[in-house]
């Protein structure tokens, strides 16, 4: 047997002047997933930096149109792994536009779908800050990070069903309501999570040699990021205050106070800040979201029985019951023909669905929209001029996830 | 700003293809949220005929650099004057498309074989073994319907 050289090795090894070419990844463990990174370098100096993705490419989008609309949902959470129910909100929101009930959706599944979505960005960041503490060389970040995603996790579990992919949005409303003692869990982490925030700022923020490795690092000019179409706190990083919640509210996202931080610098550290204001900011959302759930009663499901299965007791009793939930399983629901294109801000930026319907039970098309594809891009025009230890930071403040930019 | 760039396949239409570009307007720098108000959102459809090819918009938006080739990987639509179109998801050497709606869900390779037949004899041991037989009786059963 022999093995042929792929197009790319020849250009891994070849030297030209003083710069050669390094591949780095995909297999590296700071590149955050499986990301390859072909380096023209001088010495230690990045010349040129052209990743190359598609490492995880599992076709998801092409998954999708071969299943039915609420089990296309399964396959679109796993696309941003780290932020499952972004992904499921963006998804059930265009498809309900599809179906014109967006004004339907009761008061109580729209509060709960908020919290949810804010719950999930902070956990994702938890994961961000923790993987990037250790690009730094600091350990123990990770372990206080992983210790609150742990908490938000649990919550999505006893939710859900699920820790990773709790799969609890769906078209139309939510699963279920809450199980109980959720609300108590949900107390305990809102009261907890001040704290442990002022020790995550405490490790790192007036860390000098953190400090050292971010400040100045990996600068993205306001006009450049909106060149590349970054979104998310990258873009805010940069001192864009494009926030998709606050530009095109969604879920009732106008009625909730936040602010949406901004830095000036650009450079890596500002978009560290940015998101652990960020974090801060979705807790003050999930405590308002908190105290409207005492308030707000009732269904968490559209009482539509042509998107909506109906209620497990009735099934044995009501024969129209019997004859839709059958349906709905069997064959699911049929969407009007059209397209539409929604978008969510996701913990990576704009989050955004593209999706095409003919009429049929299944999507004919979903376009995502992914944030970290086009954030990563970037990287293109911030990586010369750096060390290669920087890069590590570089990406780390991007905060790529595969799933998503591969899909 | 380029916000998105994809493409739809509409196999019995003419043209075949859409290409959809979503553009976003803001201002070089709007740095606080009143600033960027409720900017103005365009989504722009493209039809393209199979074996035609688009403009690239690479010296507009860096943006499409990666989402072009894309495109172009998984719909085989090709921009010109993109600097660097190669296939970006799929390996280099692929063959064929897998995105448009004539391209086979499991992949070429695998709709080329048949899926096994269910629990047949020479394939799968399963289902209840049938009364008064024994399990080794019925592997008998099976090896001498492989040698056959």
């Amino acid at each position: 047997m022999t093995l042929e050289a792929s197009p790319l090795s020849s250009d891994v090894v070849s030297r030209t002047d003083n710069t050669m070419v390094l591949s780095m990844g995909p297999q590296h463990p700071s590149t955050h997933g499986v990301l390859q990174i072909v380096l023209e370098i001088d010495s230690e100096n990045v010349v040129k930096a052209d990743p190359e993705i598609g490492y995880l490419h599992t076709g998801i989008e092409k998954t999708a149109e071969g299943l039915f609309w609420t089990q296309a949902q399964t396959a679109i959470e796993r696309m941003d792994y780290l932020a499952p129910s972004s992904n499921s909100l963006c998804y059930t929101l265009a498809v309900e536009k599809l179906l014109g009930i967006t004004d339907r959706i009761p008061e109580r599944a729209r509060v709960l779908r908020v919290l949810i979505a804010e719950l999930t960005r902070i956990a994702s960041h938890c994961v961000w800050l923790g993987t990037h503490g250790i690009d730094v060389g600091a350990i123990s970040v990770f372990f206080y990070c992983f210790d609150l995603r742990e908490n938000i996790l649990d919550l999505q579990e006893a939710a859900g069903g699920a820790r990773m992919h709790p799969n609890y949005l769906r078209v139309g409303g939510l699963n279920g309501d809450l199980p109980n003692g959720y609300i108590e869990r949900l107390d305990a982490l809102i009261e907890k999570f001040p704290g442990r925030m002022r020790e995550l700022r405490g490790l790192l923020q007036a860390n000098p040699i953190f400090q050292d490795r971010t400040i100045d690092v990996g600068y993205l000019s306001p006009e450049m990021a909106i060149n590349y179409g970054v979104t998310g706190p990258s873009l805010r990083g940069s001192g864009v205050a494009y926030d998709v919640r606050k530009a095109f509210p969604y879920t009732g996202y106008e009625t909730y106070d936040f602010d949406v931080p901004t830095r000036q610098e650009g450079d890596a550290y500002a978009r560290f800040l940015v998101r652990l204001d960020e974090m801060e900011q979705s807790m003050r959302i999930v405590e308002q979201a908190r105290k409207r759930l005492d308030t707000t009663r009732g269904p968490v499901m559209i009482d539509d029985p042509k998107v909506a299965l109906p209620p497990k007791e009735t099934i044995a009793l009501s024969m129209e019951a019997l004859i839709h939930h059958f349906k709905l399983i069997s064959e699911g629901f049929r969407v009007t023909p059209g397209d539409v294109y929604q978008s969510v801000e996701g913990p990576r930026g704009e989050l955004g669905y593209y999706v095409v319907s003919n009429g049929e039970n299944r999507p004919y098309r979903v376009r995502t929209r992914p944030p970290s594809l086009y954030n990563l891009q970037s990287l293109k025009a911030i990586a010369p001029g750096n060390l290669i230890a920087d890069l590590v930071v570089m990406i780390g403040s991007l905060d790529p996830v595969f799933g998503e930019v591969d899909r | 700003m380029l916000l998105d760039l994809g493409a739809v396949d509409y196999l019995q239409r003419r043209p075949r293809f859409d290409v959809v570009y979503h553009l976003l307007k803001l201002t070089p720098k709007p740095a606080t949220v009143a600033e960027v108000g409720r900017p103005a959102r365009l989504r722009l459809l493209c039809g393209v005929e199979e074996g035609e090819s688009l403009p690239s918009v690479m010296d507009l938006w860096m943006s499409a650099d990666w989402a072009e080739r894309e495109v172009f990987d998984l719909f085989g639509i090709v921009f010109v004057g993109h600097a660097d179109l190669r296939r970006i998801q799929m390996p280099l050497d692929w063959e064929g498309h897998p995105l448009r709606k004539d391209y086979p869900m499991r992949g070429p390779a695998r709709e080329r074989t048949p899926r096994p037949a269910f629990a047949s004899k020479s394939n799968v041991f399963a289902g209840t073994p049938p009364s008064g037989s024994t399990f080794e009786a019925l592997q008998e059963e099976v090896k001498r319907a492989r040698e056959s």
